[in-house]
Parts: structure tokens; sequence; C-alpha cells
């Protein structure tokens, strides 16, 4: 009578790389000797998993993205580029790569992929949810995203991580090493639904990292001192934009810190990482039409060209339809990251599927005026800002630290409490 | 999928099970088995009910079985030898049919993965390593353990050796 152990260790191996995870896997190899050394005797069990967890179209994303983290500072021009090159026009090239990666980098690629998929989870469920509420569509509350769909959200998420990795300065760089002139390695080879695809999921990446940050950042007293603005939305946040450079896994990892200390600990660390700021990459992309040419003005060749810019693996027309009806009278400065269109983004406009938009008619809704428009803060409540930032800044002068509210100083630590505790 | 219509002018072949029983199946059904189809291909000899070909490591039971699968199967076309698209499917894609086939004893399962193996029909093999795969799935150590039946070999100091080894694999 066989049992599992009595199967040939090439068998087994072969058991193991159907594993739905690395960590399914790590529990397999302490099961038992045989299966430890089966998984020793083979060759490729880790490669094989993450190539089936990471759904085949998505794979050179996710390689790049490893590729870019590994570039060693200063970039070099050259090497950043020919990494886009092959992404964008040879990427079962990448692919191919995955067979020899070492484990460690196997394992962050699938760690990076977990993430990938639950932001992506995430982000279509809350604005499946915006979208049901809210407007006056007949969306339904239920989401079931299509395998298109689950692509594009996916795929978005790792570009914006792609363009982290690479144009993320050095650590202390005050600026960043994405500029202008780099659209067209990046940015001018998509068409712009597909930035503004990019556009939708910086924003959702960032109210997460404005949400999850909030309690630290609007009451440690160190903060304050440093002026850290937990209102403003965007590129001129710049502090915010600091802590999102630090990729998708960090901001992963603050929605999910456990507790303030966890929290402040972690944006602590972030703040001396290398700067990038997305929104204003984005923003630059097109230059201003002299003429003001509005879209609806263009011809069928020139709309033409820019579909054909579109990713071979992603040919429905949702996203194109969706961003056409939101930009139809508008000139080309005005096609990406335009702030009227904050509410289109949270909705995920540009990502869901030509079949999702025409049964639930979105066009009209994404046509029609804009919904929730302006800041969502007062200027009262920068006023309150400032002054926190003032009461905070005199404490920490004094030599207080820890957490400010304001009236309320019992939790400010003064420098003979903490000698006292250190004692 | 199965397909008998022509069964009757279908050329026939003989198969001695170890337990010497004599099962006679079409030929493109055992044809399945990339180990029949070479041996019938090299040799001018036809397999008979008085020259079976012997099948020394599967009883009647586990070849009975097989063959069911192979029957189902005969029609499918051959697979893709490509390991990067055979890597990619993912392990929970075993159809419905395949899944009710697999539907057996653990005995019967590791049987059919040996004889699958035994007898190179790698379609029915991966099948049968998804079907194990699958059981395996989120459980700890201890609970694939208890669901085969094995016992823990490992000293807890190769234990820890083996977490060390194998912390890249974290989720952290």
């Amino acid at each position: 009578m066989p049992t599992i152990t009595d199967l040939p260790c090439e068998v087994v191996a072969s058991i193991l790389r159907n594993l739905d995870s690395l960590q399914s896997l790590l529990r397999s190899l302490l099961v038992c000797r045989h299966f430890y050394s089966s998984m020793k005797e083979s060759s490729g069990v880790e490669a094989t998993i993450v190539q089936q967890q990471i759904t085949p179209a998505l794979l050179p994303y996710s390689v790049a993205v490893m590729e870019a983290s590994r570039l060693p500072y200063p970039r070099i021009e050259d090497s950043v580029r020919n990494l886009l090159d092959t992404l964008f026009h040879e990427p079962a090239q990448l692919t191919s790569r995955v067979r020899t990666m070492p484990r460690r980098l196997i394992g962050i690629m699938a760690r990076t992929h977990d993430v990938v998929h639950r932001l992506a989870t995430d982000f279509a469920t809350d604005s499946w949810a915006r979208l049901s509420q809210a407007d006056a569509s007949s969306a339904s509350k239920s989401l079931s995203l299509s395998p298109a769909e689950y692509f594009r959200f996916c795929r978005a998420l790792y570009q914006v991580e792609l363009f982290y990795s690479l144009f993320r300065g050095e650590p202390g760089d005050s600026t960043g090493t994405f500029e202008e002139s780099m659209n067209p390695w990046f940015f001018s080879r998509q068409p712009p639904w597909e930035n503004e695809q990019l556009g939708c999921v910086q924003e959702f990446l960032e109210a997460k990292l404005a949400e999850a940050s909030l309690d630290v950042v609007a009451h440690e007293v160190e903060f304050g001192e440093f002026s850290i603005d937990y209102l403003t939305v965007g590129g001129d946040n710049h502090w915010r934009q600091l802590w999102l450079a630090q990729g998708i896994g960090f901001t992963y990892q603050l929605m999910n810190a456990s507790s303030y200390d966890v929290k402040q600990a972690l944006l602590t660390s972030g703040s001396d990482g290398g700067r990038a700021n997305l929104p204003e990459a984005l923003a630059g992309v097109f230059e201003a039409d002299p003429e003001d040419v509005i879209l609806e003005d263009y011809s069928e060749e020139e709309i033409q060209s820019l579909v054909l810019l579109g990713d071979d693996t992603d040919t429905d027309m949702g996203p194109y339809e969706s961003w056409r009806a939101a930009h139809y009278d508008l000139p080309r400065a005005d096609w990406l990251m335009l702030s009227d269109d904050a509410w289109l983004r949270e909705r995920a406009y540009v990502l869901w599927d030509l079949e999702r938009i025409q049964t639930h008619h979105l066009l009209e809704l994404f046509g029609g005026s804009p919904q929730s428009p302006g800041p969502v803060y007062h200027d009262e409540d920068l006023e309150e800002m400032q002054e926190s930032f003032d009461e905070r800044s005199n404490i920490w002068q004094r030599g207080g630290s820890g957490y400010w509210s304001k009236g309320d100083y019992s939790m400010i630590v003064w420098p003979s409490q903490s000698e006292e505790k250190s004692a | 999928m199965a397909d008998t219509a022509a069964a009757g002018q279908l050329e026939k072949v003989w198969l001695a099970s170890n337990d010497s029983a004599l099962i006679e199946v079409d030929r493109d059904v055992i044809e399945r088995s990339v180990l029949i189809k070479n041996l019938l291909g090299d040799t001018e000899a036809k397999s008979t009910k008085e020259t079976p070909i012997p099948i020394p490591n599967v009883n009647e039971a586990v070849l009975r079985k097989v063959l069911e699968w192979c029957e189902w199967h005969r029609n499918d076309p051959p697979q893709a030898q490509d390991e990067e698209s055979d890597a990619r499917k993912k392990s929970t894609d075993i159809d419905d049919w395949d899944q009710k086939f697999m539907q057996v004893d653990q005995e019967m399962l590791f049987e059919i993965i040996l004889a699958s193996n035994y007898l190179d029909i790698k379609p029915l093999l991966d099948v049968g390593c998804k079907t194990v795969a699958n059981m395996i799935k989120g459980k700890s150590p201890e609970e694939i353990r208890k669901t085969f039946n094995i016992t823990n070999d490992f000293t807890p100091e190769e234990e820890e050796q083996i977490r060390r080894e194998n912390e890249w694999a974290e989720d952290r």
C-alpha cells in the first residue's frame, strides 16, 4: 500500500511545484526528510511556483520591478532605458530570467506580488463601492473583476512601483532622478488612459497612506517641528510623496501597522529614503499645445496613433472610451491628472472593461459634471494645522517629545521624564 | 474527449497486469502512455492475448483505472512540450471530469501517480500531482503529516536549520 513517502523524489518535486505560494512550500519542507530532499534534488521548484502565482502577462512587470530595484546608484541612464526597452519590446526576455533568479529574489518577487494583489483588490472594491453608492449609475454592489480588469489594476500598481524603483533618488537626494526628458522612456510609450491608470493608483495609495499616517503626522511632536503637512493632497505634499516613493510595500506595511509606535518608527525610517514625485511627473507628461486643440477635434488617425501605443495584452476599449468621455472637450495639457477629475480617478474610471461600462451606463457618468470637486479641507483646517506646527515646535525646542493633542499635554514626554524612564 | 464510434475497427493491444490479469485495449487508448507507444513502435511483433505486454509495476485495479482515464482522454491533443507554458498552468486548473476521477482513497491516488509515472502518461501524472498539491495547500506541517500519515523524522535542530535556510520564502 503506497503512501506519499513512497513516491520518487522527482514526483514529490512535481507536487511541490504545484503549490500556490512559497509559504506553502516552506511548510511542506518541514514535513519530513523525504519532502525536503525532494526539493533539494530538484531545481526550479520555487521559480515554477512564482510563475504560477503571478499571471503570465504580469510576470514581465514583476521581473522589471525586481531588476529596477537592483540597479546600482547612481542610476546609469543606459541601464534604466535598456530595462524599459526590454519591458516594452521584449517582455519574454524578462520572463525567462525567473528560471535563473536566486531564491532570495524570487522570495521578494512573490511578496511584492502579494502586496500588488491585495492593493489591486482593495482599490477595485473601494472604487466599485463608490460607483455603486453615490452615483446615478445602475452599478450593483458586488464586484467580480474580469481577468482583463484584474490584470489592469495589477499592472498599474506594478508600473507605479517600477517608477519608484527606477527614479527614486539616493537617500538624502532632495529631488529624485526623474526628469521630463525621460518621458519618452516611460510615459510616452503608453497612451494617456494608461498613464491616467497610474494616476488613479497613485491617488489611491496616497489616500491610504494619508489615512494610515494621520494620527502620527498630526500629533507627534517631532513631526510638528518639521511642519509635516497632513492636509495637502498630491505632488505639493513633499513629505507624503517621499513616503510613497519608498514603494508600495512601505505603504502597505504602514496601512497594516499594528500600533502608533510601529507607524511612527516606519514613518521616521521612511523620512531618510530617496525622493520621487509621481504626480508631478505625470502632470508634466503633456506639454501645453499652443493651438489648444481639444480632443474632439483630433483626427481619427491622430486618435488611432494613441490607441496603437496601448499594451498588446490589453485591447479592451473600456479605458479609452472612459478617458475620451471625460476629456473630449479638453486640450492636450489637461489630458492627465486634471484636478477636476480626482473624483473619477477615485472611481478607477480608466480601469474597467467596456462591457461593464456599457452594462452600467458609466460613460454618461464619466462624461457628466464633476462630483464632489474642490479640496477636501478648508482654510480653518489649514490654520489649525499651522497652529499645531507652532505649538509642537515650541514643545520640541523646549526638549519635549511624544504625543501632542490640542489642549492636552498629558502625553508629552519631557527630558526629566525620559531620564527617569531610561534610569 | 471520448469517442468510441470507430472503436470496433481499431487495432487492439493486450496488457498483463502484475497480478496476471489480461486486459484488451484499443491501441490509440494505451498510446497515451509514452512507454507503451515507444514499445509498440519499436517492435514488429504484435501484442496478443498469448503475448501480452507485461506491466510489472501495476495491478489490475489500478491499470483499469488508468485505462479509464486514457479512454476518456484518447482524443486529447498532444501536450505541448514547452516548459514555459507548462509551468504557468495553475494547479487549480483540473477539469471537472478529472477532479471526479481523482476522488479516490489515498492508496489509489498514489497508485495512479506511480503508474502514470512508470507508464509515462504525463498529463495524468500532472493531474495526480495537482490533486495532492491541493490537499497540501494552506496546511501547517503538522496538518500535512496528519493528512498523509507521515512521521516527523526531523530533530528540532534540523527543523530550525530548514527554517533558517528558507527565510527567503517567509511571509514578512
